[in-house]
């Protein structure tokens, strides 16, 4: 594993560099009123030159939002949020009608997303590696798309398919989440702006790894993406999500919303490395959030893996989920949580087996360090007609330092007697036989934990691809700076 | 290489080692028997820096240098190596990895330039031939499901690889059958050479006839109770600790 | 998890109005210091009422929903009523309990004994000083109402190697009724107990079980408790249980729970010093209803350790409800916990719900819980057969095997003997119903 050698080298290269994303692009908005009612949602809609039906779902969501409460069953605490006072839409001026191709999208924003390691002209991108990227809210870039339209894959911003596919949008759209689903949900419902729609036809195979790169800019805004993916039958998509965010003294939300459709034998291959900025040591800034993943595995012998790493955001709430409806189709969901200082996590999955033969795997790593709070939550439930269901837990926790905390809340339940469900689930702290043997063969005590707790988290940084990886395991050791000591 | 200077070391307030006066110089080997309880490993993690190990009085001088406020990775960069008699687990961190990390610490602190991966690996292999220690070893994580001869295997591997100055190794022949013993052994005595020094902690005087030492000292209850040359030890194999804890 | 602030409105909240009504007429009205714990026990109660789905510790019982009628409050049984003396064989103190007064003890010498429907001006010292201070607080809202509402149990205090036997049993009333009792535990320093506590019983009319139980170890205590609840089918039970344990004190359990409508075990265990240790065994067989298993394991101090084992054996259309949060709070370090939670579900109506929980606040701890739901092994069932073991009885010895690591180190011979017998009648049951 050359990547943990690399983490351990950054560790040392970044020491006092801790979030080497948080600089802010300075370029011309244009914004939405502050707040929210009826008028800033036809604005929005306005903006996207959406059809009449999209609006009318956007209404309607927005009454049902009106009646709903905030949830507060998680662990995690924090200020009322006053959703009066937040920016629902910003954009960068120039992106006014957006651009055809990228030569003419703003060089500011190109040098933006060069910054953030992310470059958008073709030439320089990793081989293999479609990108969306999508700037506070609306999508400013996408690459590759002659290549993916040459093998039939639709890869574009939500906004462009409302007006393009919009067959295909209202038939899946709110089809996993339904608008009602929650809270944040039903926000999101209401006022999504942009985020990735991708659609795998039949027997396709994505021939490229498709990835969005999304990035909070504007002050006082919040970003509702809205992502659908919908891979037919015998398709296979993987698709890479990365988020990063300016360091700022106010919290940020950020409240997307996730829908992944996956039918007969399709697989969909779901990463995110999740870096938004988690607030400085004191805890005072940071993104809060609050998404709704969620993945249904509609088809016979299909399958969806989550794989996430979620080093950053002040606030994590999000429970990447599958519906495993089809007969002997797969969820999957791998999970690194990072949290230091003073974030917190909420975050696990649900796993509804429904379908005959399905079959579930949970793995969860929870670092806790500094005054941090990280809790795993997750669901297994078998219905009565789901014969010959599986699955396996395995939900480890590592506390660093005694101020944090690390909590596992898992819910088992099983109504068929063929079922057969595995749990495990441990906490404990890094031994102080491991970091003293690896400082006894000369590597230092934070390089020590790097190593370790990468060690501790292979199960899952193995289910990234390749190229993802090695950015994951740096993170890791970066997310965890100051906590020994 | 190494002078201990009236060495007194407390563990949770205890006083474990109550004054141990050694010195050893490069080129030769000493070997520390003593029974069980005698402090023997107390002395090797306080050569070796590990927290908890307070030095109340007495000092340790290594290369003229007194270590006592040295980071145990700062004393493994200075050539000290301790050989662990339960070498530990590291479960996800593949040994490969774990070796250039240390290695590569290890030259940075050096102020020499680091290895690469292609050269690491080439260095690592040629090293472990001779131990019989294989690529699938190398692949898997560090210790993780070896058996008791592997892990000390991969710590004289570990040993090979970092060229120490001062080698100790604590209770190497705990656990290993005599097949297992003498690879070891052999490991050791391969890296014998005039500008290195060891010290041999061991219960037994079996390995003490595949290592021969130059110095062998006896320990109990916390201080260094007779000395003498190779034959110290089998002297101690027919009558038992009983006698030199008496005296 | 905290409850959420849900009050009832859909349903008359029976038990305030009960309070309301009744509380100048509760044994020990009067004592400044128990009007006082009562009101609070109450108002904790108030927090959730009688708890639905929606309070998230209930959230697999729904006892509001289960209760079907009004119940009045039980009255003292003045007739005669039989001990279940299946498990006499451990002698020592004999306590008839009969809808949740005390009908009768014998052999307590050597105890110090309390009838708490008889609280006056003279009530010792000790239950004043422990009397209402677990079990009823608002995380135990039925555990708050078995205070707020107490007409009657018993406190004891106990000293030296002493053994007990509790047993609960029902007059067979034609109302449908609800009793309210407590019982305290004083187990003092260095003094050791064997509990054994029997509920039988209950009739055709419909009944709800209140108790609530307080055992208080002081240093050195050591407390074996082997609790045997199989009720009828009209019951309802919910038995809050609260305990506290000093330095080094001990207290290992096995709860078995073999029928009732509903059943609750509501456990808050507090290992309060260094030193303290507990082990929880429960052990499941039901064939309908559901038998709920909830326990908090608080360490509050370092160097503390827990054992949890809970086994259960569902057929019909039984469910059953396992649910544990271990608690290590900051500073506790050294804790050391395992849970592990096993289900055989038997047949296509069966249900398991489990939510083991882990809360964590300390880093040098070792934590951890396992849980496996799922059929019997069918390689060990061929086996069986193979061996030529006719299918029905290879199952039966299969599910026994199963149980038996809970239930092993527990009681003595004849103990285990009569809790053995009644396990198996239970399994009947379950193997006659299941499909």
């Amino acid at each position: 594993m050359a990547a943990v050698r690399e983490t351990t080298e950054r560790v040392a290269d970044l020491a006092g560099e801790k979030y080497k994303y948080g600089f802010v692009t300075d370029i011309e908005m244009v914004r939405s009123e502050r707040g929210l009612n009826e008028d800033i949602i036809r604005y929005i809609s306005a903006k996207k030159i959406e059809p009449e039906w999209m609006l009318q779902w956007r209404l309607e969501a927005f009454e049902r939002w009106k009646e709903m409460t905030e949830p507060n069953w998680a662990r995690v605490h924090y200020p009322k949020i006053d959703y009066q006072n937040i920016y629902y839409y910003a954009a960068p001026k120039s992106q006014g009608d957006r651009p055809q191709n990228l030569e003419d999208v703003d060089p500011k924003l190109l040098e933006t997303y060069k910054k953030l390691g992310i470059p958008l002209s073709e030439q320089k991108l990793l081989a293999g590696v479609a990108v969306d990227a999508v700037f506070d809210s609306v999508s400013v870039a996408t690459t590759f798309k002659a290549k993916l339209t040459e093998a039939g894959v639709i890869f574009c911003p939500i906004s462009e398919a409302i007006r393009d596919y919009p067959d295909l949008v209202k038939k899946y759209l709110g089809s996993v989440v339904p608008v009602t689903d929650n809270f944040f949900a039903t926000l999101n419902s209401a006022v999504f702006s942009d985020g990735t729609f991708v659609y795998v036809p039949k027997g396709v195979r994505c021939p490229m790894e498709l990835s969005t790169y999304f990035r909070i800019n504007a002050s006082d805004t919040g970003q509702f993406e809205r992502t659908l993916i919908i891979a037919d039958e015998g398709s296979y998509v993987s698709y890479l999500e990365g988020c990063t965010a300016p360091k700022r003294d106010q919290n940020q939300l950020h409240a997307a919303v996730v829908e992944l459709v996956a039918l007969d034998r399709a697989e969909i291959k779901y990463s995110t490395v999740q870096n938004w900025y988690p607030g400085d040591e004191e805890g005072k800034g940071g993104i809060y959030n609050f998404v709704t993943k969620r993945g249904d595995c509609r088809g016979k012998g299909s399958k969806i893996s989550w794989t996430q790493v979620e080093t950053g955001s002040a606030i994590t709430w999000k429970y990447p989920s599958c519906i495993l409806r089809g007969d002997d189709s797969t969820g999957e969901f791998y999970s690194i949580a990072i949290t230091n200082n003073y974030q917190q996590a909420d975050t696990g999955t649900k796993m509804i087996h429904l379908g005959k033969n399905t079959r579930s795997r949970i793995i969860s790593k929870g670092i806790a360090a500094g005054r941090a709070q990280n809790t795993y939550r997750g669901l297994v439930s078998v219905h009565p007609r789901a014969e010959n269901a599986r699955n396996h837990t395995q939900c480890d926790s590592l506390l660093i330092g005694g101020n944090c905390g690390a909590h596992t809340v898992p819910y088992i339940e099983a109504r068929n007697p063929t079922a057969k469900l595995e749990h495990e689930a441990t906490t404990s702290k890094i031994s102080d036989d491991q970091l003293f043997y690896c400082r006894q063969r000369g590597i230092p005590e934070e390089e020590a934990v790097a190593l370790i707790v990468n060690g501790f988290c292979r199960d899952v940084l193995q289910q990234l691809p390749m190229e993802f990886a090695v950015e994951a395991q740096k993170l890791v050791g970066i997310s965890l700076e100051g906590s020994v000591g | 290489m190494l002078e201990i200077d009236d060495l007194h070391v407390t563990v949770d307030g205890k006083e474990i080692l109550k004054g141990i006066t050694l010195s050893i110089p490069a080129g030769q080997v000493h070997a520390v028997m003593g029974p069980n309880g005698s402090g023997k490993s107390t002395l090797s993690y306080t050569l070796a820096g590990r927290e908890g190990y307070q030095v109340t009085r007495g000092r340790i001088l290594y290369r003229g240098e007194d270590l006592t406020a040295l980071a145990p990775e700062e004393r493994a960069a200075k050539g000290v190596f301790l050989a662990l008699q339960y070498p530990v687990e590291i479960p996800g961190v593949v040994t490969l990895t774990f070796l250039k990390t240390a290695l590569n610490a290890q030259r940075r602190a050096q102020g020499l330039p680091e290895f690469d991966a292609l050269r690491t690996l080439k260095l690592v292999r040629e090293k472990a031939a001779t131990l019989r220690i294989g690529e699938d070893m190398l692949r898997r994580p560090l210790n993780a499901g070896f058996s008791g001869g592997e892990k000390k295997r991969m710590e004289i591997l570990q040993m090979a690889l970092f060229e120490p100055k001062l080698a100790i190794l604590d209770e190497t022949d705990s656990g290993l059958d005599i097949d297992a013993l003498k690879l070891v052994a052999e490991g050791v005595n391969m890296l014998r050479s005039p500008d290195r020094a060891m010290l041999v902690i061991t219960h037994y005087q079996r390995l003490l006839s595949y290592i021969v030492p130059d110095r062998v000292h006896v320990l109990a209850g916390g201080r260094i109770v007779k000395s003498g040359g190779a034959d110290l030890a089998l002297e101690l194999e027919k009558s038992g600790y009983e006698g030199v804890e008496a005296a | 998890m905290t409850a959420h602030p849900f009050k009832l409105d859909s349903q008359p909240n029976m038990f305030r109005e009960d309070f309301s009504r009744h509380s100048a007429e509760l044994p020990g009205a009067g004592l400044a210091w128990l009007d006082a714990r009562r009101r609070a026990a109450m108002d904790a109660f108030d927090r959730t009422g009688v708890p639905t789905r929606r309070v998230e510790a209930w959230k697999y019982t729904d006892l509001a929903n289960a209760l079907e009628s009004d119940l009045v409050p039980a009255s003292r049984f003045e007739g005669e009523i039989a001990f279940d003396d299946a498990f006499g064989a451990r002698g020592g103190a004999q306590l008839l309990l009969a809808d949740g007064f005390l009908h009768s003890a014998t052999g307590t010498d050597g105890m110090e004994l309390v009838d708490l429907a008889a609280l006056g001006s003279q009530t010792p010292a000790w239950v004043e000083e422990h009397l209402g201070r677990m079990a009823a607080g608002a995380a135990q809202p039925l555990g708050a109402a078995s205070l707020g509402l107490m007409r009657g149990g018993v406190a004891l205090r106990v000293h030296g190697t002493r053994s007990l036997h509790l047993h609960f049993a029902r007059s067979a009333g034609a109302q449908d009724s609800v009793s309210h009792g407590r019982v305290l535990i004083v187990v003092e320093d260095g003094a050791s107990l064997r509990l054994t506590e029997t509920h039988t019983g209950g009739g055709a009319s419909e009944s709800l079980v209140n108790l609530g139980i307080e055992l208080v170890l002081k240093e050195n205590a050591k407390l074996e408790h082997i609790r045997i609840q199989s009720e009828t089918a009209r019951t309802l039970h919910v038995t809050s249980l609260g305990a506290s344990l000093a330095r080094d004190a001990e207290y290992r359990a096995l709860y078995a729970a073999m029928g009732a409508r509903l059943s609750r075990m509501d456990v808050n265990l507090n290992l309060a010093a260094p030193g303290a240790h507990a082990t929880l065994h429960n052990v499941a067989v039901l064939s309908a209803g559901i038998a709920d298993v909830t326990t908090v394991m608080d360490h509050a101090a370092p160097h503390t350790t827990s054992r949890q084992l809970f086994k259960s054996v569902v057929g019909g259309c039984g469910r059953s409800v396992n649910q544990g949060r271990v608690t290590v709070r900051k500073g506790a370090n050294k804790a050391d916990s395992h849970q592990l939670f096993k289900a055989l579900l038997l047949s296509p109506r069966a249900e398991v719900d489990a939510k083991p929980e882990l809360e964590i606040f300390a880093d040098d701890v070792v934590c951890g819980h396992g849980t496996a739901i799922g059929a019997l092994d069918a390689d060990a069932l061929f086996y069986l057969r193979a061996r030529g073991i006719p299918e029905n009885e290879a199952k039966g010895l299969l599910i026994r095997a199963f149980l038996a690591d809970a239930i092993e180190d527990f009681g003595d011979e004849t103990l285990r003997d009569a809790l053995g017998k009644r396990l198996d009648d239970a399994l009947d049951v379950v193997e006659r119903v299941a499909p």
